[in-house]
């Protein structure tokens, strides 16, 4: 899975209204709460077959730190 | 661990709900209609079931163990009560149990503290106690209350469980059941002693989408065609279903109308497939139940909807 098929995925958990880069930050009007989370922790299990244990929203700022603990 | 026992039967299931209701309306009144609208996007649940004031879970369990029994009594000889919210610190609510359904004093009686995987704690105990011949037929029984033991105030636990009661009788028969089992000290899940329902979300999670489908694929066979869960949480029931290779209709969910009931989620899903969506015939079925400990328990069974009893019955106190 390429970063445009992963960043797709964190916008349809992220309920983004526009394209996500990495830049982009973790705030409105993308909705990352505890329910966010979960789904990005359930994507990256499918998806990578990781699980990522002990992380909480506050660990995450940007899309980009999205998708390097998913790559990492 | 994984113990398979052999002449074994489920020969009935008995849930008792309450009448008190509380709905995604309430619920978004209390929190606003954006929480409410994404928690039951993810979450799923649109209702659950209240018990009145002053109700115990063992009310419960005595009510859908007397539908379960009627005026059968022959052959338990062992009565195992499974909850997180008893009557009292003792007696144990087993032994009141025993008197109030009026079984005999031989009977072996015995409470389990357990939550959400407590149902299969239980079946995998009452196999164990069936190896024993001069054991006849357990029987299971108990719930939780725990809508006084939620806050009120945290939008993520408030609107989740149900109180409900259930009983089941495991006797002898032809079924084999294929056990596994595992628990892991900790304290990602608690009740403190009169305290509030408090979890770690993030670290229940994890265990939910590793250990259970872990073990569920452990006693996957081909003839399995349904993954019974633990009603803990639409999305979890989702992804554990896809991380085991389940089509979506082979793992039925009622946590919409019913909510978490604790130990009483399968048995009341049970009921439900049996009583209102029209289940029939004979099934290979892995059941999982899962929950505070962390415990996490599935067994893989012959289920046969025909032969053995369901009974959905409101609870009048």
């Amino acid at each position: 899975m390429n970063d445009a098929d992963i960043l797709a995925e964190l916008a349809d958990i992220l309920a983004a209204p526009a394209p996500l880069t990495p830049e982009t930050p973790l705030e409105p009007p993308l909705t990352w709460d505890s329910m966010a989370l979960l789904a990005y922790l359930a994507f990256v299990r499918l998806t990578f077959g990781k699980v990522l244990p002990g992380v909480s929203c506050k660990d995450f700022r940007t899309v980009g730190d999205l998708l390097a603990a998913a790559r990492g | 661990m994984n113990q398979t026992f052999r002449g074994l039967r489920l020969e009935a299931v008995a849930c008792a709900v309450p009448a008190g209701r509380l709905t995604l309306g309430d619920y978004a009144a209390r929190f606003g209609q954006d929480i409410a609208a994404r928690y039951e996007k993810v979450v799923g649940v649109r209702q659950v079931f209240r018990a009145a004031t002053g109700t115990a879970a063992a009310d419960l369990a005595r009510a859908a163990a007397g539908a379960l029994l009627g005026g059968d009594r022959a052959g338990v000889d062992a009565l195992l009560c499974v909850t997180q919210t008893p009557r009292l610190d003792a007696p144990p609510d087993s032994c009141l149990l025993q008197r109030e359904l009026g079984l005999g004093e031989h009977v072996l009686a015995l409470d389990l503290n357990q939550g959400c995987a407590g149902f299969m704690v239980a079946l995998q105990a009452a196999a164990h106690l069936l190896l024993h011949p001069a054991v006849r037929r357990v029987l299971v029984c108990g719930g939780d209350v725990l809508s006084d033991r939620v806050d009120e105030n945290d939008h993520a636990t408030a609107f989740m469980f149900s109180d409900v009661g259930f009983a089941a009788l495991v006797g002898r028969g032809e079924g084999e059941w294929a056990f596994a089992n595992g628990t892991a000290g900790s304290k990602a899940i608690t009740l403190p002693r009169g305290g509030s329902f408090k979890m770690d979300g993030t670290e229940v999670f994890n265990f939910t989408i590793s250990k259970v489908p872990e073990q569920i694929l452990s006693l996957r066979t081909p003839e399995v065609d349904c993954l019974l869960l633990h009603q803990s949480n639409a999305f979890i029931l989702r992804q554990i279903g896809r991380l085991c290779g389940f089509a979506p209709e082979q793992v039925p969910m009622n946590i919409a109308d019913c909510g978490n009931a604790s130990s009483a989620s399968i048995p009341l899903l049970l009921c439900d497939l049996a009583r209102n969506r029209g289940w029939r015939g004979r099934r290979t079925a892995i059941l999982s139940g899962y929950g505070c400990g962390l415990t996490w328990v599935s067994a893989r069974m012959p289920l046969d909807f025909d032969s053995t009893q369901f009974h959905l019955a409101p609870y009048q106190p």
